[in-house]
């Protein structure tokens, strides 16, 4: 008998259950039908003038699910707010409106000139960027001797060379002007070391690719602008994925050559240093084209001091030890920065 | 006479295409103002005049704001009882405009009814790809000048370049990629008449991968698919370092090898792998994996005794291997095609 109740109850609440989900289907989808409808029907009342009735109506619908539906009700908010001359509320929704979509060019032939012009008054700026930056041939290498280690009585004498550079950067806008970045950068920093001693000259072609983590913050400066010139001020760590030396040594006779000498093992493979630059931005497509100068002072001793007299090779056959010496490096870029998403920079004197 | 002959060609050609693009953006400005006057026509209920004056001028308009021509044209269509034609334009509307169904203006409920019916989906993308790799050796034969092991060991490499993406079916896709890339491994032996040897070897590789591919989760933020295919390499540089070590003094010698000669050219393999993607603003960011299975052995073994002094000298044969490498990337599509599908049957 108890289980025979026990199964009419049981079915009673699984009735119950199923009504109410299907009650909860039906709410939920007349509620989408009723907010498309209703903004269908409080655009009409603002086409007819009754502001306060279609501001009433399409006010549910920033509440709305669909992100549809809240666009929508902003826009048609924002124009009856002008149209009301309420500007603080028509400023807010407005605001709303670009967070929703901020790359929204507004229509000549459906949007206001008022909301057009509010519109280009909200500051929408983007959010986080990824950039690419190159350049070929632009990134010169200075050595900086810091101690002098020779074989016999010669004298090195340095010269900067010029080689490749390319960046992949990320980075996180703080305001209209200020923004901070970050990144991986590949560059091939090469110098060149000349001597001679009593069986001829000797010349060194020494080759540091380093794999490099800058953290720097950009000013623009001329928010608005379609050219922001800019400076820019950071830190770096370097580490050297590798390097190669290229040793060729002549005398009145004969020319010994070696390319492509694996010298990671004489560096030390950790670099510290800071940097500077400066440049042009030009707003063009979903981003921005860059041309800037850079100067990066490095600060680590680029020669592992315990490795250098042992390589046999080098000392007999080329006469060389390795000085200490730290880099420094002057380099031109070309780089496009694009734009991943946006926000809006919401007017705090208005609420 | 010839280079003055030549001097007034080249005016003539310069006067002819500044008249033909002043002529493309005069028609272009008048159409924009075609749109305006074909909206107050419409505002005014002259449905078929905003058509005609639409119609022959709506690929003239700027594109930025064409979709807003053919908008027109649809709701006009509508009014006119003429929905083949509607249909058209909406269809056209969604091809120059893929976001409106999701920011669209408040529309008559026919528009939407009919612009529902559609589903847009990216027919072509083209993205920039960044990554690391690891490659490890498998050993074909082992070759030694003094009879000592030796054991091979994977290196970190790079690899960039560019990826095209084109979209066949809603879930399918066949990828194309141009890459190059830095692949790099090492040999060792502990005993070789008392010194410890180091070998290692860089090669660069202009890499053509072409793979299919199977996308998830499409119409969601975050999809992923699974790709197989083959790639194809082509050899750009290679260059070896040998390194004797004196474990008793810690002193060394060392010299470098320029092998390209006696390496393949041209080397294939196969590919699989799986990527991880979101939409980020109007890209996809993506971040994958992919194994390679090297098929061809990497060195010519035909040259492998070229060299005999070096070989006396060094005590060093290379052995015939080929590479199977392991990288992960980061990638960067920018939709370039799009493609607009009806999921009913069209009206007439």
């Amino acid at each position: 008998m108890d289980t025979h109740l026990y199964g009419i109850k049981s079915r009673y609440y699984l009735q119950s259950l199923c009504a109410c989900l299907l009650l909860l289907c039906a709410h939920i989808s007349s509620a989408q039908e009723s907010c498309a409808e209703m903004l269908l029907k409080a655009n009409t009342l603002y086409e007819q003038g009754r502001l306060n009735e279609a501001i009433e109506l399409a006010n549910p619908c920033i509440l709305s699910g669909t992100t549809t539906d809240k666009w929508q009700a902003y826009r048609l908010l924002a124009m009856a707010y002008l149209a009301n001359d309420q500007r603080k509320e028509a400023r807010t929704v407005t605001e709303s409106m670009m967070e929703l979509n901020p790359l929204y060019k507004p229509s000549p032939l459906k949007d206001p000139p008022e909301l057009i012009k509010m519109i280009h008054s909200v500051v929408v700026i983007p959010k986080f960027s990824v950039g690419l930056a190159f350049n070929t041939g632009f990134n010169y290498t200075y050595p900086v001797v810091k101690g002098v280690y020779n074989l016999l009585d010669y004298t090195k004498q340095y010269q900067a060379e010029r080689d490749f550079l390319g960046e992949l950067s990320l980075g996180y806008f703080l305001g209209k002007n200020i923004s901070i970045h970050t990144g991986l950068t590949v560059s091939s920093n090469t110098f060149s070391i000349r001597f001679t001693h009593p069986w001829g000259n000797t010349v060194i072609k020494e080759k540091l690719n380093y794999l490099t983590v800058p953290a720097y913050a950009r000013y623009m400066f001329f928010y608005g602008r379609r050219l922001r010139p800019f400076v820019e001020a950071g830190v770096s760590g370097s580490y050297l994925l590798s390097s190669s030396s290229d040793f060729t040594t002549s005398t009145d006779t004969s020319q010994q050559v070696l390319k492509g000498l694996d010298s990671r093992s004489r560096h030390n493979v950790y670099n510290y240093g800071i940097s500077l630059g400066a440049g042009l931005s030009c707003k063009a497509g979903n981003g921005s084209v860059l041309l800037a100068l850079y100067y990066g002072r490095n600060f680590a001793n680029i020669t592992k001091t315990g490795e250098r007299y042992n390589s046999i090779s080098l000392r007999d056959n080329y006469l060389y030890i390795d000085d200490d010496i730290t880099i420094n490096n002057f380099s031109i870029m070309v780089g496009y920065t694009f734009y991943m998403n946006y926000r809006v920079i919401r007017n705090t004197k208005n609420q | 006479m010839k280079p003055l002959y030549a001097h007034r060609l080249l005016y003539i050609f310069i006067l002819c295409l500044w008249h033909f693009a002043a002529r493309a953006q005069q028609i272009s400005s008048s159409c924009n103002e075609s749109l305006y006057k074909a909206n107050r026509l419409y505002e005014q209920g002259h449905f078929q005049e905003a058509v005609n004056l639409l119609e022959p001028c709506v690929r003239n308009i700027s594109p930025d704001i064409r979709f807003e021509a053919y908008r027109l044209l649809a709701i006009c269509y509508i009014n006119l009882n003429e929905p083949g034609k509607a249909e058209n334009a909406a269809e056209m509307l969604l091809l120059h405009k893929p976001s409106y169904k999701e920011f669209p203006y408040v529309d008559p409920v026919e528009l939407n009814k009919m612009l529902s019916n559609y589903t847009i989906r990216n027919l072509a993308d083209v993205g920039i790809k960044v990554g690391c790799n690891i490659s490890s050796v498998r050993l074909w034969q082992y070759q030694s000048a003094t009879n000592s092991s030796s054991s091979f060991y994977p290196k970190a490499g790079f690899e960039a370049g560019l990826t095209l993406n084109y979209h066949f079916l809603p879930h399918v896709s066949v990828a194309a990629e141009a890459l190059y890339a830095g692949l790099s491994y090492g040999q060792q032996s502990d005993d070789v008449n008392g010194w410890k040897m180091h070998y290692h070897e860089g090669l660069n590789y202009f890499s053509f991968p072409l793979l299919l591919k199977y996308d998830f989760d499409m119409q969601k933020k975050f999809s992923a698919s699974i790709e197989a295919g083959m790639q194809w390499q082509m050899l750009s540089r290679s260059q070896s370092n040998l390194r004797f070590d004196n474990p008793a003094t810690g002193e060394g010698l060392e010299t470098a090898m320029n092998y390209y000669d006696s390496r393949t050219a041209q080397v294939y393999g196969l590919v699989a792998g799986i990527q991880l993607r979101k939409q980020l603003s109007s890209g996809i960011f993506g971040m994958g994996i992919r194994y390679a299975y090297g098929l061809k052995n990497i060195v010519d073994p035909e040259k492998r005794y070229d060299d005999p002094e070096f070989i006396s000298y060094w005590r060093y044969l290379y052995s015939d291997i080929s590479l199977n490498t392991f990288c992960i990337s980061l990638t960067y599509q920018l939709p370039l095609k799009y493609t607009v599908n009806r999921k009913q049957a069209r009206l007439r």
